[in-house]
């Protein structure tokens, strides 16, 4: 018995701190985040706290979230897609590479941005595309425009600092799932006569799989609460759930709206992850 | 063996493009920050370390540089720290709530950034922590710390646990098992979650935002307002070295433990 | 004779590493083809060419009389069965055998039936609508088989097949395939590293080291005649005795050996005075308690250890020089004949044994 409740005791003394940090650094906060959201806030800027679903209510009939809301599901579909359609290829091009040294530095390319922080990768494509940027300036200086291109400020431009952003999230999933696929079925395939389109479409694909949906929940999920970027690419008008819920909360110090904002924004993020880790689950079963 | 696989040209020019594309941004920065000019132009009017000398000399530049070293250095020992006792615990252990609590330790990677952020700001503001080291800490390792969790739990998975009863059977107690046979086998897990942990909390933004404030502008936040409401081209040379740092620990984690570790 | 299967002066080089140096190779219709040989030895890289997964720096590749250097692998119409199987994991049974077949756009009815015959063919009858992690490592081999033959290649390629599967299995594998080959009367070439695995199985038999061909022929040839101390050594380990050619009668040779003659056979020219190994295979071997007076050869030894292996009996003994043979006598009753730290003879006839250019050094130095 003295030997078991030692166990016991080892395993609830190597356990404890994290869950005394996280339950007091995170759970409670998000508990008390609900509570908050549960408030509401008067016209003179001060917040009461007797329990009202106001801010749901408000959420719910605000056209202005409305947009807000469209507007994320636009961007997170654009992202999306963008990100399957360049980083697919591209994973499968580098896990094909002979040459060690080669795949080395393109595997480095697509990690290294983890490594940056997300505020220098987003401050690059403020250069790149200001209107005194390096886009603008090269087009200048080839002649091809006389007054500068206004990329900054536009849909577009969050979408393309949101998919370099969120890309290498798209590419490690599925490099990991093309990594372990066995080098011989794709041989054996062009051996039963299938080309390499059809070996790609009939092999390859289909057993990656796994790999897409990871990358793609991930990616989807990441872009839902994405506000750094395109706060900085576009300002804090753009109709993003996320910078809705930044200037709420920072601007107008609506405290208890923003904490309803992100409570909707936290289940929706998991409803989707829950989604498509089922779809997951789903699709591995029939691959063995 | 996978001559036979040689990729179309087409493919081969798209792929190029996407890592010109991840490329792009970071090495016009990097361009940019020897730039003599102080207004952003390309081609570059001249070569200059103007803006690094800058930086150097710059008190406000140092002080947000010094504040992110101290907040990382004390997050990573203790990111890394509880992360591998608890990792030790998760992999090796089975008890009632496993679940429970891999899902508690993993939940701050999954929510969004910007809840956590506000969370955070409601729960430190009853309690006097915004603006405050303290918060800016506590902030950092909720972050980190499922990182770290989940890097050192991959060595302790290699780990097989045969060799800690080898140990045993020697005699050896298991705190000296611990120090001498598994922490030094885990060195990879611990490298690779040293690395993840500093590098994310020097980093690190998101959370930041919400927290901090005039006393505790860390560098991240200090390029952040700077491109939010002025602008100053000592930005690209912080930037730059933002990259160099990443560089050099690729390469780190690449020797020292192969993580970059395709076939 | 027709040949199917043809390679003049293939060479291979990974990078600046030469690993084939010109291999020329014949395989006949329908012959059972092995090439054997150790890791490294270039045998998998030559399958890989065949079937066109890797192309040759020099030389060309001919299959049915066309050189199909430039040919993709899937233009080759060969068939190959992989050592991991490379069963498709996201199809059953079925869908496995059929894809070749619905990459050829046959029509359905067609594929069933095809599909039907050639899992009936490898004994799987029934199990088309399995799933392939249910099968066992056996039946996976059969289905990559039964996929590989269902396209109704020119040549079926196997790398390795058996290694993955345990040693009693790899046995039973062994009869089926051969039965298999026999009856579908398809050109087989197989690689292994397994020389008894090569010899039950090969019609001819292609001993490959260090990228070159050692020597081609059947069983029979490579075991009874073989042509280098290689091919020798790695089909059976047999003793080496090292010495210099004393003297040359016709294709009888006398080759001193640790201070005494004993006479070997060989066709090779060699000089007298040339170092040589004599090759005694341990089965051929004999001992005996006093040197019987009528045997050419009877060295005198003492028997250092003798392994009982039932049926046989293994003596490892010293000879006067201090070298060492091992003998390996099949006993009848059960009970060996010598006993260890005996005096004995070992003889054997002189044709029983092979001389080959070599001494014990440059032997060492091939690492043998």
């Amino acid at each position: 018995m003295n030997r078991r409740w030692r166990h016991r005791l080892a395993v609830a003394g190597l356990l404890a701190p994290a869950v005394i940090v996280l339950v007091l650094v995170f759970v409670l906060p998000s508990i008390d985040l609900f509570r908050l959201s549960l408030g509401w806030m008067d016209a003179q800027r001060s917040i009461h706290s007797d329990v009202s679903l106001s801010n749901y209510w408000e959420f719910a009939r605000n056209p202005y979230y409305h947009r807000m809301v469209w507007g994320s599901l636009k961007l997170t579909v654009w992202v999306a897609c963008l990100c399957l359609l360049l980083g697919y290829p591209a994973t499968h091009y580098m896990i094909h590479i002979e040459s060690a040294i080669y795949r080395t530095v393109l595997y480095a390319i697509v990690v290294s941005p983890l490594l940056i922080s997300v505020i220098v990768r987003t401050y690059g494509w403020v250069v790149l595309l200001a209107n005194n940027g390096v886009v603008n300036g090269t087009l200048h200086t080839f002649g091809l425009i006389d007054k500068p291109v206004r990329m900054l400020g536009t849909f577009g431009s969050v979408v393309i600092a949101t998919v370099h952003v969120l890309l290498p999230f798209m590419m490690l999933p599925i490099a990991s799932a093309l990594q372990g696929l066995d080098p011989a079925l794709e041989r054996a395939a062009q051996s039963l006569g299938a080309t390499p389109l059809q070996t790609f479409w009939r092999v390859t694909l289909p057993l990656s799989m796994p790999g897409v949906l990871a990358g793609t929940s991930l990616v989807i999920a990441l872009t839902l609460g994405i506000f750094i970027t395109p706060l900085l690419v576009a300002g804090p008008l753009q109709p993003l759930f996320a910078i809705g819920i930044y200037y709420v909360t920072l601007s107008q110090l609506n405290f208890p709206l923003g904490a309803a904002l992100s409570f909707i924004l936290l289940v929706f993020t998991l409803a989707v992850i829950g989604l498509v880790g089922r779809l997951l689950g789903a699709i591995n079963r029939n691959i063995a | 063996m996978r001559r036979y696989l040689r990729p179309a040209a087409a493919l081969h020019a798209f792929s190029v493009l996407v890592y010109l594309f991840l490329l792009a941004p970071l090495v016009v920065v990097v361009l940019a920050s020897f730039n003599s000019a102080d207004f952003l132009s390309f081609p570059p009017r001249g070569l200059s370390f103007r803006w690094y000398v800058s930086l150097w000399e710059s008190g406000v530049w140092g002080d947000s540089f010094q504040l992110s070293l101290i907040v990382m250095a004390v997050v990573t020992p203790l990111a890394l720290l509880i992360g591998t006792l608890a990792a030790y615990a998760l992999v090796r252990y089975t008890f009632p709530g496993k679940g429970v609590i891999t899902t508690l330790i993993m939940a701050p990677m999954v929510m969004p950034q910007i809840v956590l952020g506000i969370a955070l700001l409601g729960y430190f503001s009853s309690l006097g922590l915004i603006d405050s080291l303290v918060g800016l800490v506590l902030g950092h390792v909720v972050v980190t710390l499922p990182f770290t969790v989940r890097l050192v739990s991959i060595s302790v998975h290699n780990l097989d646990p045969v060799l800690e009863r080898a140990a045993l059977s020697l005699g050896a107690t298991p705190l000296q098992t611990f120090r001498k046979v598994t922490l030094p086998l885990l060195r990879p897990g611990l490298v690779a979650g040293a690395i993840f942990a500093a590098i994310l909390s020097f980093g690190e933004l998101a959370v930041t935002l919400l927290i901090a404030g005039a006393r505790t502008t860390t560098l991240p936040l200090r390029i952040f307002n700077y491109t939010e409401y002025n602008f100053d081209p000592t930005i690209n040379a912080v930037s730059t070295i933002f990259v160099l740092l990443a560089l050099v620990l690729i390469i780190v984690l690449d020797r020292l433990i192969g993580l970059v570790r395709i076939k | 004779m027709d040949i199917d299967v043809q390679l003049r002066e293939v060479s291979m080089q990974y990078g600046s590493t030469p690993v084939l140096y010109g291999v020329d190779l014949d395989v006949h219709k329908g012959e059972f083809l092995s090439l054997l040989g150790p890791s490294g030895c270039g045998k998998t890289t030559t399958l890989n060419i065949i079937a066109g997964f890797l192309t040759p720096s020099r030389g060309t590749v001919g299959l049915a009389g066309r050189v199909i250097n430039d040919v993709p692998p899937y233009r080759r119409n060969i068939g190959m069965v992989f050592q991991s199987y490379a069963l498709f994991p996201h199809m059953n049974v079925f869908d496995n055998v059929a894809f070749g077949l619905k990459i050829r756009r046959l029509n359905p009815r067609e594929i069933a039936r095809r599909v039907e015959e050639v899992l009936a063919l490898v004994q799987l009858e029934g199990y088309a609508a399995r799933p392939i992690r249910e099968l066992s490592g056996g039946q996976q081999q059969r289905v990559a088989i039964a996929r590989a033959l269902a396209i109704d290649p020119l040549v079926l390629l196997m790398d390795e097949p058996l290694s993955n599967l345990d040693a009693q299995l790899r046995r039973q594998m062994r009869v089926e395939l051969r039965r298999l080959q026999r009856q579908v009367g398809i050109t087989t070439i197989f690689v292994t590293h397994d020389q008894e695995e090569a010899l039950t199985l090969s019609d001819r038999l292609v001993v490959m080291n260090k990228g070159r061909i050692e020597q081609a022929g059947t069983p029979v040839e490579l075991y009874r005649k073989p042509r280098t101390p290689f091919v020798a050594q790695f089909l059976g380990h047999p003793n080496f005795l090292f010495g210099e050619v004393a003297e040359r009668r016709g294709a009888a040779t006398a080759v001193r050996v640790g201070g005494q003659i004993i006479w070997a056979t060989s066709d090779e020219p060699l000089a007298v005075g040339a170092p040589v190994a004599v090759v005694l295979r341990a089965e051929s071997a004999t001992l005996h308690a006093s040197p019987p007076p009528d045997r050419i050869n009877a060295l005198a030894c003492t028997i250092d250890c003798t392994i009982y292996l039932g049926t046989n009996a293994e003596y490892e003994v010293r000879l006067t020089d201090g070298a060492r043979i091992r003998v390996v006598e099949q006993i009848a009753s059960g009970i060996p004949s010598h006993t260890d730290g005996q005096a004995a003879a070992v003889c054997w006839s002189p044709e029983d044994t092979i001389v080959l250019a070599g001494s014990r050094e440059s032997l060492a130095e091939m690492g043998l």
